[in-house]
């Protein structure tokens, strides 16, 4: 009961005071994923649970502009056997961080291929950022800064630079990532706060809801089964 | 048709309720009838009655089919009077339509409220709901042997036609047994749940012990106003925190230590205990006093609601109450339909699709609101949260042994059982390095633990609640895990392939149930959680390993699978939203017309649809043209 009220309450979002957003973190093995959400979620939420908990999960409430907002983090693994899964993670994301290594042309490359297949499964929907890590490293930069962000905008994502290690853009990428989920939010909205009313207006509000579905005409095998 | 003239509709209608045709409104709802003259009587309560033109002589002469109304509780009934003769010398099809007519067509009512107490219903009082409760029971057995006897309508016939009640019980034998004790089990709720609700007066003034186990002591729960300061103590129970329930006597004293608990994420829970144990200086005493208040206030509170999700399952249960009749007849179709879904994900949706409008009913009916105790303010999620949880007990918790035959017989057909038996050892077969594991891995001991915790998962019944066991069993794994390199913590990366070792050495096929069936029943509100997060890695370990063996060449031929399973986690997703957007469905309305359709239907109506709109959809529905649906409802109305 406890774990399913907190959850409850975590995703109560549809208040439209707060909002709960569910962030997927994507990129191969290696590429610091996991530390640049530890990091993110140890700095400053300092909170107790957050320190027993495993870098997979993680969640962090913050405050814009008024607004609360709650973001679930789900981390991938990153290995290659394992990118079959990546749609049972991805599903019902708000937002998309693909981190690669700048040290690593290769990762960019998986980066790539993630940003592919999200848009062709989820759309515009979602927000993507890309997130080129290890710039502590940068004498061994073997993605140059102009490719990593030309492509970015090609594909409609943010491009941020971070360093995991020195807890640098960290806090700007998930600051960035929360407004622009926002304003998707706010703007799907709209879009189904007109539509609803315009066909509350049409049809009165009438919702018909099929409690029996299909099963209904071949009723024939039911008895004997 | 010549309608049934008034006078006999006054014979049978105690109070006709006019069911205007601008729309339905809860105001005009309420509409009675009476049926002394079938034989069949107002229950006890006279909360409702039902219509069966079968076993109305008088309703013969009449050709029209409509019979009953009650906008309110949503239930229009058209009823053509059936020759008997001719049902019984159908054979196998009548059969099947008879039984079909019995668990689903005789609508309940909603129970006739007078207007003016029409906002809060009183509860009948404790000793009454004993007895209705126990009736219930009784009908629950009833309809049982009721399904055993499905192949022999003209018996049933003839046992509907009686008294009924009285007949079911003779009739009740063969699962007795079983029953008996769950009336019995019944009772002893009933009594504890009777003691916990101590008269308003009595205010309890200590924390309580588990009412599970225990009945109340007279000093009982919250009652931090009639509490005084100087009172003494109870001494800070040594740790041994209790497995989910928050009931125990320390129950209480950890909350205060922790109130993060209430609100935290499950996996942390066992460690935290030891931090109970705490030295008594003055200022623990203190400290302990706060602790000790807030307690009470959350005892209080967690009582109220383990009360209210009695009641709402009280209620499920109750033939009395409309909700307990559409729990009954959910359940009643559930039962019947559920081997002819092609596949397990449907098959699950569908009980899902089914808690969820239940519960979106509950949660905006009357029934719900005559539940809430005044002085306990919910919100809308804890409230959500109540229901379901509830839901789960009345409806699922019967459903749990015919799903997972269900599933497994669908498994077993697809081989996809045999498929993941044979992958297992090949997993099983594989070294740590081969599986990609970069960590410590679980002993012995920890693996024990951990199918201690899978076994138990899989005889839960409520998704929520294997889900918390899920999450313990993963905590286990992350300490392992630790073993190797204390205070690092673990991603993605290396949890996933540990977690594959782990689940190749537990009972894999029932676990590849269990997974399933907590993904599509869980609570759609938790699919951003923790809990939802874990299960998608099981989810994601087992598929991996069913296609561990020729995954180096073909893994992304998974995917197709795996997306099929998007669309439809997809399209729920994008219903359960609209369902919650709409949030206004006043009501749910079943219609009933066997001489159109075989089946009632069953249509959410706002207090603002008006009559042909209902036509619509009732056309709709029936696939019958709009104005022959109107006109029978229109002629439904001139009563």
């Amino acid at each position: 009961m406890a774990a399913a009220a907190a959850a409850a309450a975590a995703s109560g979002g549809h208040s439209g005071k707060t909002y709960s957003f569910k962030v997927v973190l994507l990129g191969e093995g290696c590429v610091g994923k996991t530390s640049l959400v530890l990091r993110y979620c140890e700095n400053k939420f300092n909170d107790k649970h957050i320190t027993t908990l495993q870098a997979s999960f993680l969640t962090k409430k913050l405050n814009i502009t008024g607004k609360r907002v709650n973001l679930a983090i789900w981390d991938t693994a990153g290995q290659e056997r394992f990118h079959a899964l990546g749609p049972i993670y991805y599903r019902d994301s708000n937002g998309a961080i693909l981190v690669y290594d700048v040290t690593d042309e290769d990762s960019f490359q998986k980066v790539k291929n993630w940003v592919k297949e999200l848009r062709k499964m989820l759309g515009n929907e979602i927000c993507l950022c890309i997130v080129g890590n290890k710039i502590d490293l940068d004498k061994d930069r073997h993605v140059s800064v102009e490719e990593a962000e030309s492509y970015a905008e090609s594909v409609g994502a943010r491009h941020y630079h971070t360093s995991a290690k020195l807890n640098k853009g960290i806090e700007e990428l998930f600051l960035d990532l929360c407004k622009r989920m926002m304003e998707t939010a706010q703007a799907e909205e709209r879009i189904k706060g007109n539509g609803s009313s315009q066909s509350a207006s049409s049809r009165r509000g009438v919702q018909i809801v099929d409690d029996e579905p299909q099963a209904t005409p071949a009723g024939g095998c039911c008895s004997s089964g | 048709p010549v309608p049934p003239s008034l006078s006999f509709m006054d014979r049978l209608v105690g109070s006709t309720t006019v069911w205007q045709p601008k729309g339905l409104s809860q105001d005009q709802s309420t509409s009675i009838l009476e049926k002394e003259t079938a034989g069949r009587q107002w229950n006890a309560n006279g909360r409702f009655a039902w219509l069966n033109t079968d076993n109305m002589p008088g309703l013969g002469v009449w050709d029209g089919p409509p019979l009953l109304l009650s906008p309110l509780a949503a239930n229009v009934t058209l009823c053509k009077p059936r020759s008997r003769e001719k049902e019984e010398g159908r054979g196998g099809v009548g059969e099947r339509e008879e039984r079909k007519s019995v668990s689903t067509s005789p609508p309940p009512l909603r129970p006739p409220v007078p207007p003016q107490s029409r906002a809060a219903p009183p509860l009948p009082p404790a000793p009454l709901r004993r007895t209705s409760s126990r009736k219930s029971t009784d009908r629950e057995v009833g309809e049982g042997t009721e399904r055993e006897k499905g192949q022999n309508p003209a018996k049933k016939t003839e046992r509907e036609g009686g008294g009924e009640r009285g007949k079911q019980k003779m009739g009740s034998k063969p699962d007795d047994e079983r029953e008996e004790k769950e009336v019995k089990t019944d009772r002893e709720d009933k009594l504890k749940s009777g003691s916990q609700h101590p008269p308003l007066g009595k205010k309890p003034s200590r924390p309580v012990p588990p009412p599970r186990t225990k009945p109340c002591s007279p000093e009982s729960p919250a009652g931090l106003a009639n509490q005084s300061p100087g009172m003494r103590i109870p001494p800070p129970s040594p740790a041994q925190r209790p497995d989910v329930s928050l009931y125990s006597p320390q129950g209480g004293a950890v909350l205060a230590t922790d109130p993060d608990s209430l609100s935290t994420s499950s996996t942390e829970e066992e460690s935290r205990s030891p931090r109970a144990a705490v030295r008594r200086t003055p200022t623990t005493v203190m400290l302990d006093r706060a602790r000790y208040r807030l307690s009470t206030v959350l005892t209080g509170l967690i009582s109220h609601d383990r009360r209210l999700t009695q009641r709402i399952v009280e209620l499920a249960r109750d033939p009395l109450s409309y909700f307990g009749n559409l729990v009954k007849e959910h359940r009643a179709f559930t039962l019947e339909t559920m081997s002819n879904h092609p596949s397990s994900t449907e098959l699950l949706q569908e009980i899902r699709q089914m808690m969820t409008q239940l519960k979106s009913y509950l949660l905006q009916s009357t029934e719900l609101q005559a539940m809430l105790e005044p002085q306990h303010q919910y919100t809308q999620d804890k409230l959500e949260s109540i229901v379901e949880a509830a839901l789960c007990k009345s409806v699922l918790k019967p459903l749990r042994e015919p799903i997972y035959q269900n599933l497994e017989k669908l498994h077993t057909n697809d081989s996809s059982l045999k498929q993941l038996a044979q992958n297992q050892s090949v997993v099983l077969g594989s070294t740590t390095t081969a599986l990609g594991i970069t960590t410590a891995v679980p002993e012995a001991s920890a693996m024990e633990k951990i199918s201690i915790k899978l076994n138990n998962l899989h005889h839960e019944y409520s998704p929520q609640k294997k889900i918390e066991l899920l999450l313990k069993a993963c905590k286990i794994i992350y300490d392992s895990m630790s073993v190797s390199c204390p205070g690092r913590a673990h991603g993605a990366d290396d949890f996933l392939p540990v977690m594959m070792y782990v689940l190749a050495r537990s009972n894999l096929s029932d676990l590849q149930l269990d997974v399933e069936y907590m993904m599509e029943l869980m609570d759609p509100s938790l699919t951003l959680g923790e809990g939802s997060y874990y299960l998608t890695t099981t989810y994601g370990a087992v598929e991996h390993i069913k296609t561990f063996d020729q995954q180096r060449s073909a893994t992304r031929q998974l995917s197709r699978e795996v997306q099929d399973s998007i669309h439809r986690w997809e399209r729920r997703r994008t219903l359960n939203q609209e369902r919650m957007a709409q949030g206004s469905v006043r009501d749910f309305l079943t219609v009933c017309c066997p001489e159109i359709g075989a089946n009632p239907k069953t249509l959410g109506v706002l207090p603002t649809t008006t009559m042909e709109q209902l036509a619509e959809q009732c056309a709709a529905r029936f696939e019958q043209g709009k104005y022959q649906i109107l006109s029978v409802l229109l002629s439904c109305l001139v009563y």
